[in-house]
């Protein structure tokens, strides 16, 4: 039982994090909570193969990652810069949302990079864990974010 | 301040809004974990959808009811050995909530305790499904399980009995149970013991598997598999097989391995399943259907 509320305490701090990388990659809320639900599914039942208690954040993140794929696979979505490029707007608070709008205005692939490099604080290293990418593919996505996030945000920064 | 402290300010001062039905759907999955279950079978659930009254008391026919005595009387005959016959029925439909369980029993002419033994597990894995209907109806939901059960092998060698079960809670999962009985001998038999001792049929059975999942993912992009190796992706990987992993003889004679939802796949994979072709593993099998 305890460790069922820790579960859920974890979960439920990480709950906004889901979100946006689910977001991030998928570009729908519906099959973000998709993934989110069997993500924790799937996280509850793997939680006794987790030996560090304290790596439960970039685990679940990739848990996530890859049911987000997962989803992305099955459902046959072809990513393209095209498609994705352009994410329904983001109702409310709009006016302190200028980064999440110009993220959701990147290709999916810098998204998530984006998502967790600057909002969730993730390392290089970790990124290329959980996205299950190099860390200089890490970098290079990086790099490419912040020259399109550069030219988004200009003038609101 | 250079463009990444910027980013990283903003994104900290930035508070993006989640949708209400994301943290509907996180906390009623939270909510609802379900127990965790030792192998060979995990029971997973899936929530979300509408809440649901709270329905009323369900109700079992027990054996000696009147009901059950007409049930009794109309036996199907499955085999020249093994009947099987409904003992059980638990209906509910309320609202929401619709679940329907029609629990077997397997009688055995002849010696060995194969069919006891089933029966046993049968009844406990159906009172662990009307447990776990029960602790969910008390809370919100929005359930449907139909429980069934189905003879898939039955000659003068092979017994194979199948429950199915398939739950739906905004999603639907299919989960199946097989039960096996040698009929000369009436004992009950595991996978394990398809195979001489000395024979390592885990590592054949899983080599098989790995490399049937590769050419799957090959030739499909919509399948995945958690494979060391073939995707870039994984983080927990598809190893080997349990020792008793679940199975059964196809109506071809080959050894077919069903997995759970989860087992081997991400949830949107479904419950994939193998059928194993390795020409030694059939040179070693000890029993035929």
């Amino acid at each position: 039982m305890e460790e069922l509320q820790w579960f859920t305490d974890q979960v439920q701090e990480q709950e906004k994090a889901m979100y946006r990388l689910a977001m991030g990659i998928l570009g729908n809320s519906e099959d973000a909570a998709d993934a989110a639900q069997e993500a924790i599914l799937t996280a509850y039942q793997k939680l006794p193969t987790l030996r560090r208690k304290e790596s439960f954040r970039p685990w679940l993140m990739r848990i996530l990652t890859n049911e987000c794929y997962a989803i992305l696979r099955r459902r046959k979505k072809v990513v393209s810069l095209d498609e994705i490029s352009h994410l329904p707007a983001v109702s409310g608070g709009e006016e302190n949302l200028q980064l999440w709008q110009a993220v959701c205005g990147l290709n999916q692939q810098l998204r998530a990079v984006v998502v967790l490099y600057y909002y969730d604080g993730f390392s290089g290293k970790e990124i290329g864990t959980i996205l299950g990418i190099t860390e200089a593919n890490v970098k290079t996505r990086l790099s490419r974010a912040r020259k399109h996030l550069r030219i988004l945000l200009e003038g609101s920064t | 301040m250079n463009l990444d402290d910027k980013l990283r300010q903003k994104a900290r001062q930035e508070d993006v809004p989640v949708p209400e039905e994301f943290s509907r759907r996180v906390e009623e999955t939270l909510s609802h974990l379900p127990a965790r279950r030792t192998r060979p079978h995990i029971w997973r659930r899936y929530l979300g959808g509408v809440s649901a009254a709270v329905v009323a008391l369900a109700f079992i026919l027990p054996n000696s009811s009147a009901a059950m005595a007409d049930t009794m009387a109309s036996l199907p005959l499955v085999g020249p050995l093994f009947q099987v016959i409904t003992v059980r029925t638990y209906e509910q439909e309320e609202g929401k909530n619709h679940v329907s369980i029609a629990a077997p029993q397997i009688s055995q002419q002849g010696s060995g305790t194969g069919a006891q033994e089933i029966n046993e597990e049968v009844e406990a894995y159906v009172d662990q499904l009307i447990a776990d209907y029960e602790q969910t109806v008390q809370s919100d939901g929005y359930y449907t399980l139909d429980v069934t059960w189905e003879v898939v092998t039955n000659t003068e060698n092979w017994f194979t009995l199948r429950i199915n079960s398939d739950l739906i809670m905004a999603s639907g999962n299919h989960q199946e149970r097989y039960y096996h009985i040698d009929v000369p001998s009436g004992e009950r038999k595991r996978l394990s013991d398809l195979f001489p001792e000395d024979y390592d049929y885990i590592s054949v059975i899983s080599e098989e598997l790995k490399t049937q999942m590769r050419q799957r993912m090959e030739a499909d992009e919509g399948e995945y598999y958690w494979l060391e190796g073939s995707t870039q992706l994984g983080s927990y990987f598809f190893d080997a097989i349990d020792p008793n992993q679940d199975f059964y003889f196809n109506s071809q004679g080959n050894i077919v391995i069903p997995f759970d939802k989860y087992e081997v796949a991400p949830g949107s994979m479904g419950s994939p399943s193998f059928t194993l072709a390795t020409p030694e593993l059939y040179e070693q099998l000890q029993y035929h259907p």
